[in-house]
């Protein structure tokens, strides 16, 4: 399937990718209009690391953070995000199914069900998992927030991800690297595959 | 070919979503003890304490077993296991017949011997099936007075639903510090506190000694200390062993749990086993052990799955790992937190903020990991500690807050973002 691949080399770690996806996400779509008539604020503390999901919600407007990431202050910067796995972990990790990997591949959350017991995060083998502490669905846990990972932009209208479209230096791109690709369908599927050749 | 599963959580969820995306005409049989719809039992607490909506329980849609054409026997619980007749039992007589089985009948809460008046009272409970939070309800909803047994991972979220619903709860445990075996004491002192703020009252070193009462109901507990505690329910909640009792003479390998080989096979051809009762293959140690650990259970079904159905995939092992919550306190854990002669940890603390990652190294490789609050991109641990990646020139980084992918060796950071993810068990 057709994922986003960084390309290390060349990323400035200008973390536009994270602006475009917290704006490609939002309701207006747009930055300015999502900064003045939806009040998200971009979460730039979360460079630093850990932001403190108590002070985040305390600093007045919702700080959105981006399903992709680059951390600039690491020796590295590159800039990561789901991977959509085949064998995700985090799927097999979900204490109550609100992780599923659909028909076309993509890993999505059912953010109705997702209990923030951050079994995701534990899982995830290159930590592409990040916190939506604006939503909430088990009360009595004070912004704990829910799962937030990539979702390749599905049914945003477009076929690029935000981040690949935003990327100043072309250090993100969408393709489809997978070796060997009919060898991992499913039997039923790669019969199908014979039959439309 | 007939497919028979013993146990209706999620080991056996995923080797029935498995077997059916390869064999969609064979019969598939789940022999469930509980009568409830697929329910997860990791979200109990929080059914408990009735913080969530019911939806969130439940582990797939309730059309689950027509959708993968499952006959379900709920209820019924397998009393005994013919493996020369390839025939299981079942506690209502019936014989039901198979080609390939699957043993995930989960854990068993297990009972200290010597508690008086153990055994007498209606509202004593352990906390492991959904009959346990229903019946806690009840008891929880009149708002009196609770004591659990246990300081570990089912007490204390038991303990938190409790004071939830607005009981007075005190946590007896044997040890002194809360969850003994899942954290390190600087860790369980932070959650010792947490949990003292939110109201549940702790006796550490201590444990019940009698539970009286008037007629068939709970009075009181007299802890070995000598206090006596007015309580209107006990939970007893001190551990959970692998149910494998019933197949004492079925002709399986047992150890704690049923051992099994790389394909999750028993030593009984036909016959599998994974999740709770299952004895696989721990990375760290290199010895087989049980890993109650959702993860566990889901890998080892999915796995089994496959094998069954003809499709051989190997099951590469597990580490221990497990996430938890308590009050605003996330906590990661992966392998062996505990500092034990001839290994070196590594540590950030902020008591304040009750922030605190330490890592836990031997021979420049990690054997454990813990994150208190901080626990972005701790899987990326996992993996270091899965694959045994040497991080001597990365242990400056490996305790900071940012830590993350741009702190891992240039061969891990190909690996997980270059590379299309790696395919260890659907793929060939």
């Amino acid at each position: 399937m057709k994922r986003v691949y960084p390309i290390e080399s060349r990323c400035i770690g200008c973390r536009l990718c994270e602006v475009a996806c917290v704006v490609a996400h939002s309701r207006t779509l747009d930055a300015i209009n999502s900064f003045r008539l939806e009040g998200l604020v971009f979460n730039n503390e979360r460079a630093k690391g850990f932001v403190d999901p108590a002070e985040a919600s305390r600093a007045g407007r919702p700080r959105m953070t981006a399903r992709c990431q680059v951390s600039p202050s690491q020796p590295y910067r590159i800039s990561i995000r789901c991977r959509h796995c085949d064998d995700p972990e985090c799927v097999l990790a979900c204490k109550n199914g609100a992780l599923y990997k659909d028909e076309e591949g993509r890993v999505l959350l059912d953010e109705a069900k997702c209990a923030g017991c951050w079994m995701c995060i534990m899982a995830c083998p290159s930590g592409s998992i990040q916190r939506n502490i604006h939503r909430a669905n088990v009360p009595g846990v004070e912004n704990n927030g829910i799962n937030h990972h990539c979702d390749l932009c599905a049914d945003l209208g477009s076929d690029t991800p935000a981040c690949v479209r935003v990327c100043p230096v072309a250090a993100l791109v969408f393709e489809d690297r997978d070796e060997a690709a009919d060898e991992m369908k499913s039997p039923q599927q790669q019969q199908e595959a014979v039959r439309a050749h | 070919m007939q497919y028979v599963m013993i146990g209706h959580s999620f080991a056996s969820t995923f080797a029935v979503e498995t077997i059916r995306k390869i064999d969609r005409s064979s019969q598939i049989t789940v022999i469930g003890e509980e009568p409830h719809r697929l329910y997860s039992r990791a979200m109990l607490h929080e059914f408990l304490a009735r913080m969530v909506k019911a939806e969130l329980c439940w582990l797939r849609r309730p059309n689950w077993a027509e959708q993968y054409d499952v006959n379900l026997m709920l209820g019924t619980r397998a009393v005994k296991l013919d493996a020369r007749k390839r025939i299981v039992e079942c506690d209502n007589g019936q014989k039901v017949p198979y080609d390939k089985l699957l043993i995930a009948c989960g854990g068993k809460p297990f009972v200290p011997s010597g508690i008086k008046g153990y055994g007498q009272f209606k509202q004593v409970h352990s906390f492991t099936q959904m009959s346990d939070a229903l019946d806690l309800q009840k008891v929880g909803e009149k708002g009196g007075s609770v004591a659990v047994l246990g300081a570990g991972l089912i007490g204390l979220q038991c303990a938190e639903g409790l004071r939830h619903l607005g009981c007075k709860v005190h946590v007896v445990e044997l040890a002194d510090m809360v969850l003994p075996l899942a954290v390190d004491r600087t860790a369980a002192t932070m959650l010792a506190q947490t949990l003292t703020e939110e109201g549940i009252t702790l006796h550490l070193s201590n444990s019940i000694a009698e539970i009286g009462g008037a007629g068939k109901n709970v009075a009181f507990v007299q802890l070995k200390s000598g206090a006596k505690i007015a309580c209107q329910g006990v939970v007893i909640a001190v551990g959970v062993r692998p149910n494998v009792e019933w197949l004492k003479d079925s002709g399986l390998e047992i150890d704690r749990g049923i051992l099994v080989n790389e394909h999750l096979e028993t030593n009984v051809p036909g016959v599998y086993a994974a999740g709770d009762c299952a004895q696989g293959f721990e990375k760290i140690s290199g010895k087989q052990m049980v890993l109650a650990t959702i993860p566990v259970a889901n890998k080892q079904g999915l796995i089994a799955g496959y094998n069954m159905a003809g499709v051989p995939k190997v099951y590469e092992g597990e580490i221990p790992l497990n996430a938890l919550q308590f009050g605003a306190i996330q906590v990661v854990s992966y392998g062996y937190v505990q500092e034990t002669p001839g290994h070196e940890a590594l540590s950030l603390l902020d008591e304040k903020k009750r922030i605190y990652r330490k890592v836990v190294l031997r021979d420049g490789r990690m054997t454990g990991a813990l994150l208190l609050r901080a626990i972005d991109q701790a899987g990326l641990y996992r993996q270091m500690i899965s694959k045994g990646i040497d991080v001597t020139a990365i242990c400056a980084r490996l305790t900071a807050l940012d830590f993350g992918v741009g702190d891992m060796p240039a061969a891990m950071r190909e690996e997980l973002f270059a590379r299309s993810p790696a395919v260890s068990v659907t793929g060939k």
